[in-house]
Parts: C-alpha cells; sequence; structure tokens
C-alpha cells in the first residue's frame, strides 16, 4: 500500500518527518510510541521524561479533529490517527494520474 | 558500512557514549544512503553490526549533550521531546520501509559501541525469535469515538419529533454512553482482532459528562492478509458512520506494539 509522506511537519518543517507524523494527532502517537514501548533492549541510561499524560491529550486531540470536520469541513474527512488510508475510489485516481 | 568505535570516531576531549534507534535484520549490510539525519546533538547515523544479519543502527551521542542536567532539562520540555521523538521515529521508520526492524526507546543509550554490541549479543536468541515472529506481518492502529455524529444528526431531524428523540438521547447519553454504543466500538475492534496474529488494547479515559467513549487498539496483521484485514477496517468504517461513530484506520507503523516484553 502507498503511504502518504508528508512535505513537512506541523511543529518543525525543517525536521525529518517519518511518514506517520504528518499530523498533530500523529506526532502524539509517535511520542507514545518511541517513549512507551520497545522495551526488549534497555539501554546503560534510563532518562526520566517529563511526564506528559499523552492518553487524555491524544483523545483530545481526536476529539478535536473530529470537531472540526463536523462543523468546518464536512466534504474532507480529518486525519485523526495517522495518515487515512486513501478511499478506493481516490486511489485509483491517483493510481490512473501516475500512470499519465 | 565499516564499524568504528565510538571513541575512535570522537574528536579529543569529547567523550561519546552510543545512542542506539533500533535493531535491523537483513542478509545483506542494510544501505544507509539517504538515512534522515538522526537525533539532535548526535553524530550521523551508522550501523554497527551485532551478529550475521543483525545490525543495531546507532549514532555518536556526546557526553557533554547526553548526560547529566543538560539532557534532564531537555526531558522538562515537550517540545524538544518531541523534536528528539520525531528524528528517532524518522530513523527507525527509514529502516523499517526496507527491512524488519525492532524499534528501541527514545533515549536508549550505551556507555560505547562495545557495551552496545555485548547486551545485544547477549539477547540474540530471544531477538532473533522476535525478528522471526515479526517477519512478514504489519502493525495497523484504529481507534473508534462513539456517538460523535449523534449530535449532528439532532441538528438535521427531518421532524420537530425526531428532533426531540434525538436531543433526548443525546441528553441520556451525556453522562454515559448508551451500551448499543459501547458495544458497537469494542464489538468493532474485537472483529478485527479475529482478523490479527496480535492486538494491543488502547487506553483511554473513560467516557463522561461532554467526553464520549473512545476505544483503541494495535494489529500485527500477516502483510499476506493485509488486504482483507483492511477491506474490513473499511466496512466496519462505513457500518459506523451510519450509526454514528467514527472509526479510523492508520499504518502501516514500525511494530512498536508488539516488540516490548
Amino acid at each position: 500500500m502507498p503511504r502518504r509522506k508528508p512535505d513537512s511537519d506541523w511543529l518543525f518543517p525543517d525536521a525529518a518527518v517519518p511518514a506517520q507524523a504528518n499530523d498533530e494527532s500523529s506526532l502524539l502517537d509517535v511520542l507514545d510510541n518511541v517513549l512507551n514501548r520497545g522495551a526488549v533492549v534497555e539501554g546503560d541510561v534510563v532518562l526520566g521524561v517529563a511526564n506528559v499524560d499523552l492518553i487524555y491529550l491524544k483523545l483530545s486531540v481526536l476529539l478535536a479533529a473530529v470537531d472540526k470536520a463536523v462543523t468546518h469541513d464536512p466534504v474532507l474527512k480529518p486525519v485523526a490517527a495517522g495518515p487515512r488510508q486513501r478511499p478506493p475510489r481516490a486511489r485509483a485516481a491517483a493510481k490512473k494520474k501516475s500512470r499519465r | 558500512m565499516r564499524p568504528r568505535s565510538s571513541q575512535a570516531r570522537s574528536p579529543e576531549n569529547v567523550q561519546n557514549a552510543t545512542y542506539v534507534f533500533c535493531l535491523v535484520q537483513s542478509g545483506t549490510v542494510p544501505s544507509t544512503r539517504g538515512v534522515p539525519p538522526g537525533v539532535p546533538g548526535a553524530g550521523a547515523v551508522r550501523l554497527l553490526p551485532i551478529d550475521r544479519g543483525v545490525w543495531a543502527v546507532v549514532a555518536d551521542a556526546p557526553l557533554t549533550h547526553f548526560s547529566g542536567e543538560a539532557l534532564q532539562q531537555d526531558m522538562q520540555d515537550i517540545e524538544t521531546i518531541s523534536r528528539h521523538a520525531l528524528a528517532h521515529a524518522s530513523v527507525i521508520e527509514f529502516f523499517f520501509r526496507r527491512a524488519p526492524v525492532i524499534p528501541l526507546k527514545l533515549f536508549t543509550l550505551f556507555s560505547s559501541d562495545e557495551r552496545a554490541r555485548a547486551h545485544v549479543h547477549g539477547r540474540l536468541p530471544a531477538l532473533k525469535r522476535l525478528f522471526a515472529a515479526l517477519r512478514g506481518h504489519e502493525e495497523w492502529g484504529v481507534r473508534v469515538v462513539a456517538g460523535e455524529a449523534e449530535a449532528e444528526s439532532a441538528r438535521t431531524a427531518s421532524s420537530g419529533r425526531d428532533y426531540l428523540q434525538v436531543k433526548k438521547q443525546l441528553h441520556d447519553q451525556s453522562a454515559a454512553p448508551s451500551r448499543a454504543a459501547v458495544r458497537t466500538a469494542n464489538g468493532a475492534i474485537r472483529s478485527l482482532g479475529r482478523l490479527a496474529v496480535k492486538t494491543r488494547h488502547e487506553k483511554f479515559p473513560p467516557a463522561g459528562r461532554g467526553r464520549p467513549y473512545a476505544t483503541g487498539a494495535s494489529f500485527l496483521v500477516k502483510a499476506s492478509a493485509s488486504r482483507t484485514w483492511k477491506a474490513h477496517a473499511s466496512r466496519l468504517e462505513a457500518e459506523l458512520a451510519a450509526q454514528g461513530h467514527r472509526l479510523d484506520v492508520s499504518g502501516p507503523w514500525p511494530p512498536y506494539h508488539f516488540v516490548s516484553k
């Protein structure tokens, strides 16, 4: 499946951005992933990171995205949890375009 | 790439620790051409051979930056953490697009290349089992917010009676989501789990006044079955949308949720 590559990040336009981190909600996902997951190998140093309540933050961003979609932009679907899969029709159109 | 000890690379008087992003399994030496710059303050991203077919993706981490107060201070600032997190994740993602990876946590530091190699080497049997379990699989994320669109249906109700009915429903739901909504949301996650190899549930704050029920999970899906899985997710998304719930899919992600004990 083609991965959507963002042009830049909302917070740090100059930074190299993971494909997933192209919106606020996904930045929180990335934070959660790299701070709280991936524990099979423990380094020599364990660093205490500021106590950020990502669970609440993620929910509020998720709800904000939903809210925006309902009230301001009924045509475009918001990206609430990482890049959404392109709907099949858009995918087909993109394919056609790239063939030209 | 020729491995070099972190100490050998450092300028005089600057001591380096070894920062590890992830482990990569590959039959040939993974290419670092075009790799993102790595975390702020650290050296260029390079490969540290661990064993046949296994590499650690590392960078020199000058202790002037990566130790003690300087770093602890950095860690109190969400913007700085985010900057490091994005840089860390983009390096992992670079390799994930090319070979199976085991992502490590942000700021996994060893005092030297030798320490890092010895530590990872000591866990090789378990790590190789993990690589074998991850090979040919993808991680996908799903979130469901129950009842979000019901407020909208109150606005578009066709008759006054409809309107009042929807309003009453909303009022009843303002303290707690309806059981049906919770059941639908949980049912969606469960049914996606049945098409996945593994499921990790995501915690959200409990529903309450002004806060709808939200749930989510990460799924480890066989790459060969991902088309079926995604089709099912799209069907559920439409089904739930018709009932006023919202389902979002993201992925594929590096297997962040499936590498810890």
